[in-house]
């Protein structure tokens, strides 16, 4: 007798309607357009940066070179090299060092330039050989085309949906058609791990990028300014700058002091290392304050180039915010990590049988899921980073009082966050206590037991096991879910099976032993996929008095009913 | 159109390990770049769907309207299973492509008559047993 089972499944939508589509691609066309302006911006800006590259040299004299304020309060200063060149017979002048805008807030950067083109000097520039008159005497590399992929971002996301609005489902136009799921399988798996190897990638390269700015190039600074010299400096003049953005008024201290080595004067507005120069316009204005033209100060100089110096070489909590990209940088490396070990997952495992036969025979030694020093780190890693980020709100809540202006809003708005950085402090030193506890060592035989069998845990303690006064161990099997919820991703957990090996508070039982217990073989055995997933493990739970409880967890392999047990021959 | 399985035996439930035969049809308007029977497991329930092919027949251009008999030894697992938060079942699905037309058959893979039911099983149940002491080493 034959068998035919209906699906009876049609979760396929009939299709979309022709107005849903076209919302959908207006919708997506915002991303499609601003994006690929965007992109040609980018690119053709790049492209004309290259060009410079291959403008023909001239040889030029440097007329005059200096610094000239632009007007401009975000970026001040400008380098100015007037340099002259003859091309056919006839003289030009330009004083451009490089193709475009080479405006900066910092006095030091403007400098630099003319430090490297004093008056007379002779030169090489590079002429346009379109309009002999457009001369640069430097060539940049096109940076800004390492930008370029995120308005490409948009560009894929506005035509992905533009796509999907339109694509032919398979099967569409034809009734009561249904859905195949193993095509996911096909489809799904290579590419949401390229999906997550992608974005990995782009939070590794976002994160690096912005802790080297943010985190390595501040420290840097900090660390060898410890051996910089201390000079007498004259404040020449403090201002407050301010100007618009996106977020309001942005102010910054531009403090301009002069200081004299070897009896050469150098000028510059480093203040710190601090990424973050601008801020509000109460701390910027008591920076001025602090800092009247004509005062005298002191600085401290590298002594081996003197023209960089620091007015204020220690540590400040600005610099804390340095941390922030390191969160992005970690979730990167995870993904990247992540997407790699699904991929080789995802590889079947050729000896998979002979594996399971290997260890079904064997005792085996159980690992916790967690060692004491991982724990710290992981937990300290957590405190520190949140903490820093907190750190910088809080000091800004803070400053505010300290000057009698309180900001309430972000005063209240911290403190559940004030309260788990603290708990994570706590955790911290909770660990730390808890890693001086007894080491349980936990062995079961056979090493991945069967539905069905009888599984034998021995276990015994490192360390000083009379502190524990009571010991309990549980088999436990449970269900582990994940899934995304918005931006987020959750696991949930559901035990549904519990077995108690072990619960005594005799100390000579607590110390070595060993117990027994059958695995039922109507339940389910060890099951691991990318999202779901049936976990069995070992809860060893040791109480000690006044301290934190020995707690770990040993997850171990529930192997299925036995081939022979099943189809008896 | 029509997709077909017609599977050999007269019960939708297969003990693990053993073998899943039976025939693939298909009568279709055109011939199709190639038709796929695949035998897989899926999950559902609160977890993002996990899908894994385990075995397939690939027929590469073959006419618009055919057959083909197939044999598939099924693996010890996974179950199919039933609790709190997952589903897992087994199927075999027909698939014509590139177009994706498709006729699914569900299977039941499992030691008994069901699907195991996880939420059913309480605590501590019968046929444990307990020894404390030390280890006979």
């Amino acid at each position: 007798m034959k068998l035919k089972i209906g699906s009876g499944s049609s979760s396929r939508l009939d299709g979309r309607s022709a107005a849903g589509k076209g919302c959908l691609t207006l919708f997506f066309l915002v991303f499609l357009l601003m994006g690929s302006a965007f992109t040609i911006i980018i690119i053709g800006e790049a492209v004309r940066e290259t060009a410079v590259w291959f403008w023909p040299e001239v040889d030029c004299t440097v007329i005059s070179s200096g610094v000239e304020e632009t007007g401009d309060d975000e970026d001040p200063y400008a380098p100015v090299v007037v340099f002259e060149y003859r091309i056919d017979g006839r003289n030009y002048e330009s004083h451009k060092v490089v193709r475009g805008s080479s405006t900066s807030s910092s006095y030091d950067k403007a400098r630099t330039p003319s430090d490297r083109y004093p008056p007379g000097s002779r030169a090489t520039c590079r002429v346009n050989p379109d309009i002999p008159g457009d001369a640069v005497l430097e060539r940049r590399l096109p940076w800004i085309a390492l930008v370029v992929f995120l308005p490409l971002i948009f560009v894929a996301v506005g035509g992905g949906g533009i796509y999907a609005a339109w694509k032919r489902d398979p099967g569409s136009g034809t009734p009561a058609q249904t859905e195949s799921i193993s095509q996911r399988a096909r489809l799904g798996s290579g590419l949401s791990r390229k999906i997550a190897l992608a974005m990995g990638l782009l939070f590794t390269a976002v994160g690096g990028s912005l802790s080297v700015f943010l985190l390595i190039l501040p420290a840097a600074g900090l660390v060898s300014a410890v051996s910089w010299v201390e000079h007498p400096a004259t404040i020449r003049a403090s201002t407050l700058r301010s100007w618009s953005t996106d977020d309001g008024t942005s102010y910054r201290a531009d403090v301009l002091y002069e200081y004299t080595v070897e009896g050469r004067t150098w000028i510059s507005n480093r203040r710190d290392f601090s990424p973050m120069s601008s801020g509000g316009y109460a701390g910027a204005k008591a920076v001025v304050d602090m800092h009247q033209a004509g005062n005298s100060t002191t600085c401290f100089v590298d002594p081996g180039n003197p023209s960089r110096s620091v007015l204020d070489r220690g540590f400040r909590p600005q610099y804390l915010i340095g941390l922030f990209p390191l969160a992005f940088l970690l979730a990167g490396l995870g993904l990247t990590a992540h997407s790699f070990r699904s991929r080789l997952q995802s590889v079947p495992e050729i000896s998979e049988q002979a594996h399971h036969a290997e260890i079904y025979a064997a005792q085996l030694d159980l690992k916790p899921d967690a060692g004491p020093v991982a724990k710290i780190v992981g937990m300290g890693i957590f405190a520190a980073v949140w903490n820093g980020i907190i750190s910088i709100f809080v000091w800004q809540a803070v400053q505010g009082i300290r000057r009698g202006d309180p900001e309430w809003a972000l005063t209240i708005f911290l403190i559940p966050f004030v309260l788990v950085g603290l708990a994570l402090i706590g955790g911290v030193f909770y660990t730390i206590l808890a890693s001086f506890n007894p080491r349980p060592r936990l062995t079961i035989s056979p090493g991945a037991p069967r539905l069905g069998t009888r599984l034998r845990a021995e276990w015994s303690f490192r360390g000083q096991v009379k502190r524990i006064h009571h010991l309990r161990i549980v088999l436990e099997g449970h269900e582990k879910a994940t899934y995304r919820r918005g931006t987020d991703t959750h696991t949930d957990r559901e035990a549904f099976i519990s077995l108690d090996l072990v619960d005594t508070s005799s100390e000579w039982e607590i110390a070595r032993g060993s117990a027994d217990v059958e695995i039922p073989e109507d339940t389910m055995h060890s099951f691991n996929a990318t999202n779901n997933a049936v976990v069995w493990s070992l809860h060893l739970q040791g109480e000690i008095a006044r301290w934190p409880d020995v707690s770990e967890t040993f997850d171990m392999e529930v192997l299925p009913l036995a081939r022979e047990r099943l189809l008896p021959r | 159109m029509t997709l077909r399985i017609d599977i050999t035996h007269d019960r939708q439930w297969h003990l693990p390990g053993e073998n899943v035969s039976g025939r693939a049809v298909w009568n279709l308007d055109a011939a199709p770049e190639a038709v796929e029977l695949r035998l897989f497991w899926h999950t559902s329930g609160k977890g993002t769907q996990d899908v894994e092919i385990v075995k397939d027949l690939r027929i590469d251009n073959p006419a618009a309207s055919g057959e083909r008999d197939f044999s598939f030894s099924l693996p010890l697992g996974p179950y199919s299973f039933s609790g709190s938060l997952i589903t897992l079942a087994w199927a075999l699905e027909l698939v014509a492509l590139p177009g994706g037309d498709t006729e699914r058959v569900q299977l039941v893979v499992a030691p008994v008559p069901a699907e195991i039911r996880l939420e059913s099983l309480g605590r501590g149940p019968a046929g444990h047993s307990i020894h404390i002491g030390p280890s006979k080493r």
